[in-house]
């Protein structure tokens, strides 16, 4: 009879971590990939720029600057809502808005170009019919 | 002789196999490309949602969908004169004017409504919308006598849409504008532009008119949260919208004209001139961008059985709800909502 011959590869130290470092790249390449931050955040965007993120339960003072680096308008983050507490504007319209803080929800300043978002992907809402 | 090293092979194997993995992973993604301009006076967002192979093919095409909205914004507006749109239709009133298709589709499909609701939904207001702009930068309330004087003799009845020619013949008393009409419109146009560069899954939201096409990834519906009509950050609840389905709301909440620090809403009716207080708020579903603009519009200025009335005579699928002034609702049966723990509005 024929008995097959099994041959054992010998491994040796270094391979194996070479190999585990290339699981451990993957599995957080892949974690990364999957799993952005959830949470309520908002995103400001001037002239159709994105200008920033930032995590709506973290109470913080924004201030959106043009790029020459004067001051537009200035929002503040409190109690995870967020509005806009002065603005160069002269129709104050985003100021009069007051508080918003539901996924899909926008404070716009027209003049100054300036959008405030609301992005929450936890409470699966794709859009605010105002 | 070629001699191969099993070990190194084999970690390059699965190296590359991981690679491989990550990479078919990251461009299988399912990504959502979300963008916001004001066009027509409010806040235009455009979502769409595909995968990250796609990225820059949605990126472009999201900026197309916005070119779309503008231009229907050019071709409706009554304020701004380009060749063929409503301002220069209204300066050219009283003879045979060439329009553009855009304006023929808006007039063809408006037309009707302001028979089908005895003149309560009128398209020929620019002069009594601008009565009232200017009364609210002077703080000056128009008496009713002067709205109806703005009305003119003329109904939207009148108005000549030669459809073949591409022409349009206005009543010399009357100026049109399409304020409860194009941002729906714009809904449709962005919608089969969409649909045309193969985008299957989209959802628009103009404010108070908002189209879906296709489905989100995980659902085969859109959420889409209804705002209180009376505290700006609260919503009444969340409605499912699925693939080719239009909502709008039609309230007096959102915009208005500001008196004296009385709010008068900016939905006038066509009989009188002045604003009607039914309702706090009207909101339709049906399958037209277009559609549920005037119906939304419409409703809110008709009685809860001339409305039914209206629906009646519609081909359309309708649904609708209203908010009435007492905090009650009053809905259809096949409008699907599922309430807020914190809303405050009954049901009837």
């Amino acid at each position: 009879m024929n008995i097959p011959k099994i041959t054992f590869i010998k491994i040796n130290k270094k391979e194996i971590l070479i190999v585990i470092g290339l699981l451990i790249l993957a599995l957080t390449s892949y974690l990364f990939i999957n799993n952005q931050n959830p949470g309520a955040k908002v995103k400001i965007e001037v002239n159709q720029r994105l200008y920033g993120t930032y995590d709506l339960n973290k109470t913080q003072e924004i201030l959106v600057r043009d790029n020459g680096g004067n001051i537009l308008l200035r929002s503040l983050i409190i109690n995870g809502k967020i509005h806009v507490i002065s603005s160069t504007c002269k129709d104050k319209i985003c100021v009069h808005q007051g508080e918003i803080s539901l996924s899909g929800q926008t404070i716009v300043c027209l003049p100054n170009k300036v959008v405030i978002t609301i992005i929450n992907d936890a409470d699966k809402i794709d859009g605010v019919l105002k | 002789m070629l001699i191969v090293n099993v070990k190194k092979l084999g970690i390059g194997v699965i190296s590359s196999i991981l690679l491989i993995f990550l990479f078919y992973f990251y461009m299988n993604k399912n990504i959502v490309i979300t963008q916001t301009q004001f066009i027509m006076n409010t806040t235009i967002e455009i979502k769409l949602f595909g995968k990250n192979s796609d990225k820059q093919k949605l990126e472009k095409t999201i900026a197309k969908a916005f070119d779309v909205m503008k231009e229907v914004e050019d071709n409706s507006t009554s304020y701004v004169e380009y060749e063929g749109n409503a301002a220069s239709l209204n300066a050219h009133r009283g003879e045979y004017y060439t329009v553009n298709t855009d304006l023929i589709d808006q007039l063809s499909t408006s037309i009707p409504f302001c028979k089908l609701t005895s003149g309560e939904f009128d398209i020929g207001l620019f002069r009594t919308v601008n009565i009232w702009k200017n009364g609210s930068e002077k703080n000056y309330l128009p008496t009713r006598q002067e709205t109806l004087n703005s009305l003119g003799k003329s109904t939207p009845d009148d108005i000549v849409v030669d459809k073949f020619n591409s022409r349009v013949l206005l009543p010399a008393d009357m100026e049109i504008d399409l304020g409860g009409v194009s941002k729906g419109y714009g809904l449709d146009r962005v919608i089969s532009f969409l649909k045309n560069s193969d985008i299957n899954s989209a959802l628009i939201n103009a404010g108070g008119n908002i189209i879906a096409l296709g489905q989100p990834v995980d659902r085969n519906y859109y959420n889409i949260a209804v705002q209180d009509p009376q505290i700006i950050n609260k919503i009444i609840g969340t409605v499912q919208l699925h693939d080719g389905e239009a909502i709008a709301t039609s309230g007096s909440y959102n915009r208005y004209y500001d008196i004296n620090g009385k709010k008068y809403s900016h939905i006038l009716s066509g009989k009188t001139g002045y604003p009607t207080e039914l309702y706090k708020s009207v909101t339709v579903i049906t399958n037209k961008g277009i559609i549920s603009d005037i119906l939304s519009t419409s409703l809110f200025l008709l009685s809860i059985d001339d409305g039914r009335d209206l629906i009646n005579k519609l081909d359309y699928p309708i649904e609708v709800l209203y908010v009435l002034n007492d905090d009650t609702i009053v809905k259809s049966e096949g409008f699907n909502i599922e309430y807020s723990q914190d809303n405050i509005y009954k049901n009837q």
